[in-house]
């Protein structure tokens, strides 16, 4: 905009423009006592100046709707609570499970899984993939999943299988409720739900890099993505890294696109991680890879660890959930309760 | 400004209080989406228990409307943000809403896809950024908190991330550590303009 418009006196225009001002944005990072000093006017003028000017430049709705928003963009607490009030989990499947993490797993966050081998992350990870497909009416998501695969350890036959005993479940869950057959018609396919799962496969960590910087422009494409599983994000970075320090740039960096995109496309962000032995203490002790710096940037952090012969899920860091331990199981139909009495899945 | 390693948990509880108490605007950056305003509405929850529900509403309305939260992802996004705020700030001092805490969380999070490599580039921008942020304090009245994180020192032990330059900028810098196993945290001071560094005290979350 240019300062011929500006609603200001003609003689105050007059030397705005022969001081060389003749933009506004020429205007906007100048401080009242300079412009004072170069127009050689008082500085209670200038001020009244540069009022105008800013004004002018964000609209007119800013100064005048007297509160302080004090930027574009930034959103006050309280209109964030109803927004996370309203907001679906993505269940796992396990009720203890969806418990401990207040209701499943949380969209426009970045969730971090990780445990020994075996323990079940590709499974959950999965299972997730195939959760957030349930649809509005069953109190999911009804969206559609992308899994990014680095370690070639997603199984289309497993994936099946727990899409199968999804809408198993799901057939139930409505019979239950409505106790009616003939309304209670599911319409969904196992072959639909795999459709519905955008699989990458990735061979190096320059390929997950480039993958990563994709997305974004992916995801506006398919509006419908609720979730993005990496399995693993450790794989590449543990493989032929020298550069320690460049790693953690590269993986922050990651970490911060992530976080935008969660942000941006009110996803669900899951990565899977391995573990490490870390020396603390003087002894030894499991620890999730990726070294300390990797340790704050995911939103959450939940450890899969062997209790005895029980699988167990362990809150490691959350902003609002406390930490807390629940058991699960990995039984042929995907992630369950532990106790194998209690087999019906938990939906709302 | 004051630079803390460690804790979400710090920083939204200090927001709810600047909020709750001194009737400030607080501005809260957040790089890891780790703002969670249920956990806000929560503190404020226990410290009015006495009032009933219909007051105890107002009030969580009033303060939770006055912490504003916008999410960064890299430093040119911050300096963009920072730059606007100090212009607005400029013409906001005489108004009735006053902002008084700036919160970053973390900044370490920003800087260090930038730091380090052969060019000093990202060393300049992190030394600016510092400066930036003392000249908002120091111009506006505001506390400004940032967190860092901490990395693998020598022998096993922690130590605050972001290097030695970084250690000159803050001027009051807490260290938080957590006894494993256990919701007991330390905190210590490194570095205080007018308290003895290495003073510790014990707390509860």
């Amino acid at each position: 905009m240019e300062i011929w418009r500006l609603p200001v006196s003609a003689s105050q225009r007059g030397k705005l423009i022969s001081a060389g001002y003749t933009t506004l944005s020429s205007l906007s990072s100048i401080s009242s006592s300079d412009l004072a000093r170069e127009l050689k006017v008082s500085e209670s003028e200038a001020l009244d100046i540069l009022k105008v000017a800013s004004h002018s430049h964000s609209g007119g709705s800013e100064m005048s709707s007297g509160n302080c928003s004090i930027f574009e963009g930034a959103q006050n607490a309280w209109d964030m609570l109803h927004e996370e009030e309203s907001l679906v989990h993505i269940t796992t499947s396990s009720a203890d499970l969806d418990n401990i993490l207040g209701g499943g797993i949380h969209c426009k966050e970045v969730t971090e899984i990780g445990g020994v081998p075996g323990i079940g992350k590709t499974q959950l990870g999965i299972q997730i993939a195939v959760n957030v497909q349930i649809p509005h009416d069953f109190g999911g998501l009804g969206g559609k999943a992308i899994y990014i695969d680095t370690e070639g350890s997603f199984m289309v036959e497993r994936a099946l299988q727990i899409a199968e005993a999804c809408i198993e479940d799901m057939s139930e869950y409505n019979r239950f409720l409505r106790k009616d057959f003939q309304a209670c018609e599911i319409r969904m396919q196992p072959k639909d739900i795999l459709g519905n799962i955008f699989y990458f496969r990735i061979c190096s960590y320059t390929e997950q890099i480039a993958l990563i910087n994709y997305l974004d422009k992916f995801i506006s494409e398919h509006k419908d993505v609720k979730v993005v599983v990496v399995d693993s994000v450790t794989f590449h970075f543990r493989q032929d890294f020298d550069d320690m320090a460049l790693r953690t740039r590269v993986l922050s960096g990651m970490a911060l696109k992530l976080m935008k995109l969660a942000k941006k496309f009110s996803l669900a962000v899951v990565l899977l991680n391995q573990v490490t032995t870390k020396l603390s203490e003087g002894s030894f002790q499991l620890a999730l890879a990726l070294g300390d710096s990797w340790s704050h940037t995911c939103t959450n952090r939940i450890v899969l660890y062997w209790n005895g012969n029980e699988r167990y899920a362990y809150i490691d860091k959350s902003p609002s959930l406390r930490s807390a331990s629940a058991a699960y199981s990995v039984t042929p139909r995907g992630i369950r309760n532990s106790s194998s009495s209690c087999k019906r899945i938990k939906m709302m | 400004l004051i630079q803390i390693l460690g804790d979400v948990e710090v920083c939204l509880q200090t927001a709810s209080n600047a909020a709750s108490n001194h009737m400030g605007t607080v501005v809260y950056l957040d790089t890891g989406n780790s703002f969670s305003p249920q956990r806000i509405a929560h503190f404020l929850g226990k410290t009015n228990e006495l009032a009933s529900s219909q007051v105890k509403n107002e009030i969580l309305q009033r303060v939770m409307s006055n912490i504003l939260c916008h999410s960064v992802y890299d430093i040119f996004e911050m300096f963009d943000l920072l730059h606007k705020l100090e212009y607005q700030l400029r013409y906001q001092d005489r108004g009735g809403c006053q902002m008084r805490l700036l919160i970053i969380d973390s900044i370490s999070l920003l800087i260090t896809p930038v730091l380090g490599g052969t060019s000093s580039q990202g060393r300049a921008l992190m030394v600016s950024a510092g400066y930036l942020l003392k000249k908002l304090a120091d111009q506006h009245n505001l506390a400004v908190l940032v967190t860092n994180h901490t990395v693998g020192g020598e022998g096993g032990t922690s130590k605050p991330a972001l290097g030695e330059s970084w250690k000159s900028i803050p001027h009051s810098r807490l260290l938080l550590s957590c006894d494993r196993g256990s919701n007991v945290c330390n905190v210590s001071i490194l570095k205080h303009p007018s308290m003895a560094s290495g003073e510790a005290a014990r707390f509860v979350i």
